[in-house]
């Protein structure tokens, strides 16, 4: 007798929970299956070769120019630049975001960034737009050190940035902090303003960082790479909305030693995801997902070497552009390679080559008007740029009839 | 071990996008919610010592580390706190405010009414208490092995899901599920963990995930402390 009224009392109590998900679930928008933005193709229209192995042939990427971006005055340290490319009706084509102060993990480290001016082509005088002192009054906690800067921009025009800021320890302690670009004032046509903290771990929400550029998603939303660092590294995908509210997370692998994630999207639900490795392999190590970011499973590694290094990655046109650190120690050679599927890639340039010792490290990379642009640190000095246009083979060596 | 593994549980934890509290509130939430929490230990802790002076000023004390809690900015304490472990579960407010009123309002101390002689009548409810921290311990494991993935999914992210609060609206009410007495409800931590549900499904504090609300790691450390002085002292008796 007991019994069966146990029974019946589990029965209504599974029913009133049931009930209470279905009310929960009712408050909540639905989450559609994401789909890769296809907006490359579009912004380059006519500027790149589509994916069609001829057409990439008849053509290459030709620098057009280099440079540093202006630092802010009397700071002697700056590092993992991120770049923001520009809606053409903009005044500025290009954004660029690092952190700059007296040395890495410095109190007084600020998140700088620089607008590159459409019209003159050159770069803005750097301003520091984000601190931790004015971030942890807008959260109502403490900042001990903020690092890595992620830049998006979302439908309505407006900016994100995604900083690395954190608690009570190193960069394992870190957080993911969510900003959001501020009405301009005269005073400050740039600013950002603290949204939350991304709510990503439940041990104190600590050792989650991002470095890597997010993948645009067709609904406007994005897949922002992030990495966990605390021991154990691995890389997990961030969905965020329109609006940059968190929507899901996915772990991209559980070996242990893999970081800073960079996506390429070979189609809407085909990624890839290319990783520094903190293990012996030395190489970039490679996570896959066939289903646009809800499974991902380890692929094989790509044969290229990797000193323990952050790689950057871009899709223009038909085809992916990797930059990278080509050798199993040390930081003094750049590269850019290309791919047309993301596994097979051949040597495009050598963006470096320094003296051992030196460093040119934690590439970055935007598409603008049809022209790569690949920013860099040198030397945890100063934050290096290059920009690449694609010259097709008739403009570059004319046909033989031709006068 | 591959993610695939796990895929159609991932599959069922994104099918719904989370629920976030609203950010504009939740600096005040830290400051209430560590207030309280460093009351309620500063509280058990002046009780620990023996001289009088110090039961004497122990509310005294309670309330100076409530107010430095409250001030906002780098001069508070939980501009601190909150640097280092952001902000206290709503289960560990809840019970930090049940052990304030307890103790502070209804002037019994916490060793009489939290630890009375497991041979007395009240041995069952704290039979239930026992069940509960077991089940917060199991629970807070799982989450620690998550967060360093070494499961096959993520418990973290399954917080986020509707089901979750299913199931732990179930666990609130296993001691009415088990004796058929709605007053178990009252005895049991139930008192505690159903107004914390109810405030987290109507504001989603902390964070929008049900773990952080419900199990903090200090409160897991706790948990696991209180386990080891029941099990002594059911040794000795």
């Amino acid at each position: 007798m007991g019994f069966s009224f146990r029974l019946l009392r589990a029965a209504a109590a599974l029913a009133i929970a049931a009930l209470l998900c279905l009310a929960d679930a009712g408050r909540r928008a639905p989450l559609v299956p994401a789909q890769a933005a296809q907006v490359t193709l579009a912004q380059v229209a006519g500027a790149v070769p589509s994916s069609s192995q001829a057409a990439l042939a008849g053509g290459h990427w030709e620098r057009t120019g280099q440079g540093h971006i202006p630092m802010p005055q009397g700071v002697p340290a700056a590092h993992a630049s991120a770049l923001l490319a520009l809606p053409a009706t903009h005044p500025s084509a290009l954004l660029a975001f690092w952190f700059a102060g007296d040395r890495e993990s410095a109190p007084n480290v600020q998140i700088a960034m620089s607008a590159l001016d459409r019209a003159s082509g050159s770069w803005s005088p750097a301003r520091r737009v984000v601190d931790r002192w004015e971030m942890g009054a807008q959260l109502g906690f403490g900042i001990r050190r903020i690092g890595n800067p992620v830049a998006w921009l979302d439908g309505q025009g407006q900016v994100h940035l995604f900083v690395v800021a954190t608690g009570l320890g190193g960069w394992a302690a870190g957080r993911v902090v969510h900003l959001r670009q501020s009405a301009p004032t005269p005073q400050a046509p740039w600013a950002w303003e603290a949204v939350a903290v991304l709510p990503l771990s439940w041990l104190w929400n600590t050792s989650y960082l991002v470095r890597t550029a997010p993948l645009p998603l067709a609904d406007g939303g994005l897949v922002l790479p992030a990495y966990f660092e605390l021991a154990r590294k691995y890389p997990v995908a961030l969905r965020l909305d329109a609006q940059g509210a968190l929507r899901a997370m996915a772990p991209m692998s559980t070996q242990g030693q893999m970081l800073q994630p960079a996506l390429l999207a070979r189609d809407q639900r085909e990624w890839l995801a290319l990783m520094r490795d903190s293990g012996p392999a030395g190489r970039i190590r490679v996570a896959r997902t066939l289903d646009a970011g809800v499974r991902w499973s380890d692929a094989e590694d790509l044969p290229l070497d990797n000193p323990n290094a952050s790689v950057a990655t871009l899709t223009a046109g038909g085809q992916h552009l990797l930059v990278y650190n080509p050798q199993k120690s040390g930081r003094d050679r750049l590269r850019m390679a290309s791919s047309l599927d993301g596994t097979l890639w051949s040597s495009m340039v050598e963006l470096e080559n320094g003296p051992p010792g030196s460093e040119y490290s934690y590439p970055a990379m935007a598409l603008v008007d049809g022209q790569v642009w690949v920013s860099y640190t040198d030397q945890r000095q100063s934050i290096a740029w290059q920009r690449f246009a694609w010259v097709s083979q008739a403009w570059a060596a004319p046909d033989k009839g031709r006068p | 071990m591959s993610w695939v593994d796990g895929s159609d549980w991932l599959r069922l934890v994104q099918d719904a996008a989370p629920l976030l509290p609203q950010p504009s509130l939740l600096p005040m939430l830290r400051q209430a919610g560590w207030a309280l929490v460093l009351a309620a230990l500063v509280t058990a802790l002046v009780q620990c010592f023996d001289a009088r002076w110090l039961r004497d000023k122990g509310r005294l004390l309670a309330l100076v580390g409530a107010l430095w809690a409250c001030i906002p900015g780098p001069w508070g304490l939980s501009y601190w706190l909150g640097l280092a472990f952001q902000t206290p579960s709503l289960m560990a407010i809840g019970l930090a405010l049940s052990y304030l009123w307890r103790s502070v309002v209804q002037r019994r101390w916490p060793q009489s009414a939290q630890y009375p002689d497991p041979a007395s009548a009240r041995q069952r409810s704290l039979a239930w208490q026992d069940r509960y921290a077991l089940f917060g311990i199991a629970m807070g494991w799982l989450l620690l092995l998550d967060v360093f993935a070494y499961l096959p999914w993520s418990v973290y992210a399954w917080g986020f899901h509707p089901s979750a609060n299913g199931l732990l609206l179930l666990v609130a009410l296993w001691p009415w599920i088990a004796s058929g007495r709605a007053s178990t409800l009252m005895q049991a931590p139930s008192k505690v963990l159903l107004p914390v549900l109810a405030l987290f499904w109507l504001s989603r504090w902390p964070t929008g995930n049900l773990w952080d609300a419900v199990l903090d790691p200090w409160l897991f450390v706790g948990l696991h402390g209180y386990m080891l002085m029941r099990y002594r002292k059911r040794q000795r008796a």
